[in-house]
């Protein structure tokens, strides 16, 4: 049974390799038309997301959302999402395809 | 999983073809999805057309549209640029909510990406709302069937209330038995007169929950687990590499250049081969019988122009085929990523970077694809740099110079070294104009990283085409032009010759200004001034002048600069306006004259000054 953390924290917090599940998207300084990209991104709630690598000189976060997308997004746009980091997986190794 | 459920009008394909004939269309359908979604791909397939197909968010910006005969009713498709939301803010999305309230539309094509239905349901629940008769297209079935993804798609017809089909516009399994639908739905359904007046209300009215949208797909659609490890994430743990990353990304696009260079002078020789038989075989003896001033006239005033320029385009076609590629594959979003917290201290994005890349093709496309930038101050400094992005036309010019003036051994590694002065002066100019308030900005970088994908041989073929029929264009329409003008400046007055002609004097007085450039010769600065109207006219120019044909010019030019002149010329050449077409693009994209004037001030001052630095660092170090 997956484990989640009860404290929240924003994905710009998540460390390399750790999976977490979106709680919500905080409107930024960008207003109401970012949190709706991100949504349509997939950014959803109980949707879950990991933090597959990190571009060098605090570039952009890639991160994998669900099982098929994955996204760019800077540190600062990281801010806005707030997630529940995953205490316990469920599995402890990777599955290939 | 089968969609037949729904498709009463049997399974087998509609008849369909491409109606050019002017009546006007009976039908209008409006194809809109997500970036990413193969949306292009599928319109292509519909339309036979050719339209352009890109793995990168919003590459779609004009709006492509073809008229189509299906079944007896002609039916206008229309791509609407790609878009995460029909209620978005950013220019793409305002584009197509524009196009929905002015324009009559009696069908909407919903493609999504069958893969990522778990995050692009929403679309098809706004397009429902909007009441006119849709049909849903799981696109990409190829790649969802790779993921291990299961989708039932008469379940989520029955649920959605909208036709659903699971296609792939790429491999064309399922797109007979969906555009049968399509067809069906087109003959079933009343012309709409009416645009959808105030849309964005009608949206606003009532916003479904994410749970009630994604509810739906419990049952419908099983996703793989999400620690599964794709081929996309094999390839990115290389690709993407913290160290080795950016280097393999340049080695490949070094790779592209020594290709064009090693297959594209052959290929020149061979073009050049071919219109000196025309010429011999064709056009001397038709013209044979006219009075030898005509006979001057069409050969080296028309003929000798066009056919220099001809001779480059087996190059071009192979430059334009490896740029298809590699914008179809899904390497550019991952430049964006690396390249993306350098871009930010030049007050960019990584968006920016690939824009540059696709302004190696035509800077036109480049600057019309700054629309996904929000930020108008962030949109407007791309514009500035991307003009100095080496496109295909100073491309043939350079190879050109380069051919005649440099040693072929190493003629690609100075082609190389002009794509990196172009990266970098492009940058500088950045760095410079962002502490100005005008181009200072706050703008979101959140990208889609779409998996990787090999692009068919068929679909490169198309987008390769589609480039170079409009290069041709440009070319067959200014050149002839362009030459015919140069040949009378540098003609007359009557029994003038050298600087005395009309051509010389403009070079003689502009010569206090191009002598420290390296444009030592007034034909050439003769040559630059046409270059204003496209880059190619440079060359036609040189034959016209010269009135030889290729290797004749080539051979005097050799002579007559000197590398350190030759690297001022085409410096010079690389940084100043590109041609008439890209100042009418960036009129047209930021709306200003005030802006158009200071890029192209800009942009000459620049090139003046970095086309003097190098001359003299050229000569400097002994060249």
């Amino acid at each position: 049974m997956t484990v989640l953390a009860t404290a929240t924290m924003t994905l710009s917090e998540l460390k390399l390799h750790e999976t977490a599940y979106v709680d919500s998207v905080t409107a930024g300084p960008h207003g109401s038309g970012l949190v709706s990209r991100l949504h349509a991104m997939g950014f959803l709630p109980n949707q879950q997301i990991r933090l597959i690598r990190k571009a060098r000189m605090n570039g952009p976060l890639q991160v994998k959302v669900g099982s098929t997308t994955h996204v760019a997004i800077r540190l600062l746009e990281a801010d806005m999402v707030i997630v529940r980091p995953v205490l316990m997986p469920n599995s402890e190794s990777e599955t290939e395809s | 999983m089968s969609g037949c459920a729904t498709c009463r009008h049997g399974c087998h394909g509609p008849n369909v073809k491409l109606d050019i004939s002017k009546k006007p269309a009976q039908r209008r359908v409006a194809v809109i999805g997500q970036p990413n979604c193969g949306k292009s791909m599928l319109f292509n397939r519909i339309t036979k057309a050719g339209a352009h197909v890109g793995n990168w968010p919003g590459v779609t910006v004009d709006l492509l549209q073809a008229r189509v005969d299906v079944d007896g009713i002609t039916a206008e498709f229309v791509d609407l640029p790609g878009l995460y939301d029909l209620e978005g803010y950013s220019e793409d999305e305002q584009v197509v909510q524009r196009f929905l309230e002015r324009t009559p539309v009696d069908l909407i094509l919903v493609v999504a990406n069958a893969s990522q239905i778990d995050r692009q349901a929403r679309m098809v629940y706004q397009v429902r709302q909007l009441g006119i008769p849709a049909v849903v297209l799981l696109n990409m079935a190829d790649e969802a069937r790779h993921f291990g993804i299961q989708i039932d798609t008469s379940l989520l017809s029955q649920r959605w209330g909208l036709p659903t089909f699971l296609i792939s516009a790429k491999y064309g399994q399922g797109f007979d038995e969906a555009f049968a639908e399509v067809a069906h739905e087109l003959h079933e359904t009343q012309r709409i007169q009416q645009p959808l007046i105030g849309m964005r209300e009608r949206l606003a009215e009532h916003r479904p929950s994410d749970q009630e949208i994604y509810s739906v797909l419990d049952g419908a659609v099983t996703m793989p687990p999400a620690d599964q490890v794709s081929r996309t994430d094999r390839i990115d743990r290389w690709v993407l590499h913290p160290f080795i990353g950016l280097p393999l990304f340049f080695v490949a696009m070094a790779l592209v250049f020594a290709l064009v260079w090693n297959i594209g002078l052959p290929s020149q020789a061979l073009a050049g081969w071919v219109t000196e038989w025309m010429q011999t075989y064709l056009i001397e003896p038709v013209i044979a019988p006219l009075p030898d001033g005509l006979q001057d006239f069409v050969l080296n005033g028309v003929w000798n122009g066009v056919a220099t320029v001809a001779s480059f385009v087996p190059l071009v076609v192979i430059f334009f085929f490896c740029m298809a590629a590699i914008e179809d594959s899904g390497y550019l979003s991952r430049a964006a990523f690396m390249t993306d917290a350098f871009m930010a201290k030049l007050g960019l994005d990584g968006r920016g970077f690939v824009m540059q890349i696709m302004g190696f093709g035509c800077n036109v496309p480049a600057l019309m694809g700054t629309r996904v930038i929000r930020s108008r101050s962030m949109r407007l400094l791309n514009m500035m740099i991307i003009p100095f992005s080496l496109c295909s036309a100073r491309l043939a010019v350079f190879v050109f110079i380069i051919a005649a003036v440099f040693p072929s051994t190493y003629g690609w590694a100075v082609l190389f070294l002009l794509y990196v002065l172009s990266f970098a002066s492009a940058f500088l100019a950045a760095l410079i104009l962002q502490r100005h308030k005008h181009f200072a900005s706050v703008e979101p970088f959140v990208l889609e990283l779409p998996p990787y994908r090999l692009p068919t041989i068929k679909q490169v073929l198309w987008r390769g085409w589609g480039e170079v029929r409009e290069f041709l264009r440009r070319a067959t329409n200014f050149i002839i032009l362009g030459c015919m003008a140069i040949w009378f400046l540098t003609n007359y007055p009557i029994g003038a010759a050298g600087i005395n002609t009309w051509g010389g004097q403009i070079g003689q007085w502009m010569a206090p200004v191009m002598d420290p450039i390296g444009v030592v010769d007034a034909h050439l600065t003769l040559a630059l001034i046409f270059g204003f109207i496209a880059k190619e006219v440079v060359l036609g120019a040189l034959a016209t002048i010269y009135a030889m044909n290729e290797a004749g010019v080539a051979q005097a030019i050799g002579h007559a600069l000197t590398p350190a002149d030759a690297i001022g010329f085409c410096v010079f050449t690389l940084l100043y306006t590109p041609c008439l077409s890209t100042i009418a693009t960036i009129k047209a994209e930021s709306k200003s004259w005030g802006f158009t004037a200071f890029s192209l001030g800009f942009s000459l001052m620049y090139a003046w000054v970095m086309a003097y630095a190098f001359r003299y660092l050229a000569i400097a170090i002994g060249l």
